[in-house]
């Protein structure tokens, strides 16, 4: 890459290089939306599948709704529907597949290239999956949109602006969190060679203490606490309570430390992880 | 197809489940820890059953045991189509690899090897728990051999039926090549199944879960047969829906091979 103006002691010389590292990132994003194009039909019916999983999802509420049941541990039909389409865009919008992307380049060595480049390969991997979700992302936001156009007349809407501005922090972190979390989870592949269903496994347990099947607060007690503790409530259950408005906004601040708290430890964990697998790692494929 | 034919399908298969269980043996804390992955994953399937019925008393008219019946069904195809298959993954990769060159030239049906290039026998956890649950509701289902009979059979055709499906979406391959997002549609379209389908109140809806994607017969159909006995027009649709979905998936597959261009020749 070479800079308009090469001398590094000119007050220019920074905001050229601001400017080509910003434009090497987006390159890097423009370049994965043209990949997600080219394959627009598994978009398409990977959508089309979560979309006809959330509606059945719906009906089994209604199902049980209409059995005569008006409040289940305090929710209401409308405030249900709500937690389940508000929770699964919150979903929507945290998730990546960046563990599919890491344990991929492990498997198959093309970890090695990154190794003799001067290109740090967490933060590459970490913009290329941004761009990478970026386009999978406009789709799904869209099409839970949609999804919540179709049930508004039983939608809450909360247009509270505090509660929407700690919901967006909480969400923003929940984010981070959950790329970590992937990308952690990729790097299993130094040792094992099948990380899809660790992946699923964890995916699972993920979204059950998330809230993601029902709230939290129907299951024992015992549950409640457990998923209090780890950060997996924040991708999904705690932003729906403040915009149910079944939480207060203090705890939801308080959460936000929890979320930091964790993204520090992952990290750490990630160092850790990273620093062992590479000595473990033997470049098979190329 | 005569007897000698059979015979050495037979023996081919056994063969790819013997390599498939020494490739994953080969690794054993990766068997391990997807062995509790596994695990982990039906359990879920119970607490969540376990967390809805602890509010109310049933879902449409099944109560908890039948609907555990339900999820336990559900888990046995699943875990088959895990455990002999692998969800037909060997369709979309050999396709996306070039592999099928090698299988289309050899003297036995490629359909056939496809469907065996890959196994997962940790899934058998799926189908052993799923027995298991069965078991443990026996007292509370009007259970009589009879039943337990037209439930395999059952069973059977469920297995048939969501093989077809799956190697039906798995075609499209031919064409799509990244075939990631048909596992997952496959996936989030049969996990429907493990819910009772006469939640599905509107009647339209039912029929399309009854006839072009048949959720009903996947769990839901086998399960009642085991509770409430066999009904003679319901075991002759789920064979004729076997029967039509194998047909069809089948003359699909070979119209999807007629399209397949090598990537290595």
């Amino acid at each position: 890459m070479v800079y308009k103006n090469s001398n590094p002691l000119s007050p220019l010389w920074k905001g050229d290089l601001a400017n080509s590292i910003m434009q090497k990132y987006l390159t890097i994003i423009k370049i994965t939306w043209q990949r997600a194009l080219t394959y627009r039909f598994s978009v398409f019916s990977y959508r089309m599948g979560e979309m006809i999983e959330n509606l059945v999802l719906i009906l089994m509420w209604s199902v049980v709704y209409a059995d005569g049941q008006q409040s289940i541990k305090g929710y209401d039909f409308n405030e249900m529907i709500t937690y389940v389409l508000m929770g699964n865009l919150i979903n929507v919008i945290v998730r990546n597949w960046l563990y599919n992307v890491v344990s991929n380049d492990i498997k198959n060595g093309t970890l090695s290239q990154f190794l003799v480049k001067p290109i740090e390969y967490f933060r590459y991997i970490i913009i290329r999956e941004i761009g990478r979700i970026s386009f999978a992302f406009v789709i799904s936001v869209a099409t839970n949109l949609t999804l919540i156009l179709l049930f508004y007349k039983i939608f809450y809407f909360n247009d509270d602006i505090l509660d929407l501005l700690v919901i967006f922090l909480i969400i923003v972190f929940a984010f981070i969190f959950e790329l970590l979390l992937s990308y952690l989870i990729g790097l299993i592949a130094f040792w094992i060679d099948e990380v899809d269903g660790v992946f699923l496994t964890i995916d699972r347990i993920k979204k059950f203490f998330s809230g993601g099947y029902f709230p939290i607060t129907l299951l024992p007690v015992v549950f409640v606490k457990i998923s209090f503790l780890l950060p997996f409530a924040y991708s999904y259950f705690i932003p729906t309570q403040i915009y149910l408005k079944k939480m207060d906004l203090m705890t939801g601040v308080k959460g936000i430390g929890v979320q930091l708290i964790w993204i520090a430890l992952l990290y750490l964990i990630i160092s850790i992880v990273w620093r062992r697998g590479m000595k473990k790692y033997e470049g098979v494929g190329i | 197809m005569n007897l000698m034919a059979v015979k050495t399908y037979f023996k081919i298969w056994l063969l790819q489940v013997k390599n498939s269980l020494m490739q994953r043996m080969s690794y054993r804390f990766n068997f391990v820890v997807l062995c509790f992955s596994v695990l982990v994953q039906t359990s879920l399937i119970l607490i969540f059953v376990k967390a809805i019925f602890s509010f109310i008393d049933n879902i449409s008219g099944w109560s908890y045991e039948h609907a555990l019946l339900i999820a336990a069904s559900f888990m046995i195809i699943e875990g088959l189509i895990w455990a002999t298959s692998a969800y037909l993954s060997g369709v979309g990769d050999s396709i996306r690899r070039g592999a099928l060159d090698q299988l289309i030239t050899k003297p036995v049906d490629t359909q056939f090897l496809v469907s065996i290039w890959r196994a997962d026998p940790e899934d058998w956890i799926r189908v052993v728990t799923g027995i298991i649950i069965i078991s443990t509701v026996f007292d509370k289902i009007n259970f009589s051999i009879l039943n337990l009979l037209f439930y395999v059979l059952l069973l059977f055709n469920s297995y048939i039926i969501v093989y077809s499906f799956i190697l039906f979406l798995k075609t499209f391959s031919f064409w799509i090549i990244n075939n990631y997002s048909l596992n997952m549609l496959a996936d989030h379209i049969l996990r429907l199944s493990q819910y009772p389908t006469d939640i599905f109140f509107h009647k339209i809806i039912r029929i399309f879960f009854s006839t072009v994607i048949p959720l009903a017969f996947i769990a839901t159909m086998p399960a009642k047969i085991l509770i409430h006995g066999p009904k003679l027009d319901l075991i002759f649709y789920s064979c004729l829906l076997a029967f039509v979905f194998f047909v069809g998936s089948r003359k699909f597959f070979l119209y999807g091979l007629k399209h397949y261009s090598s990537a290595s020749s």
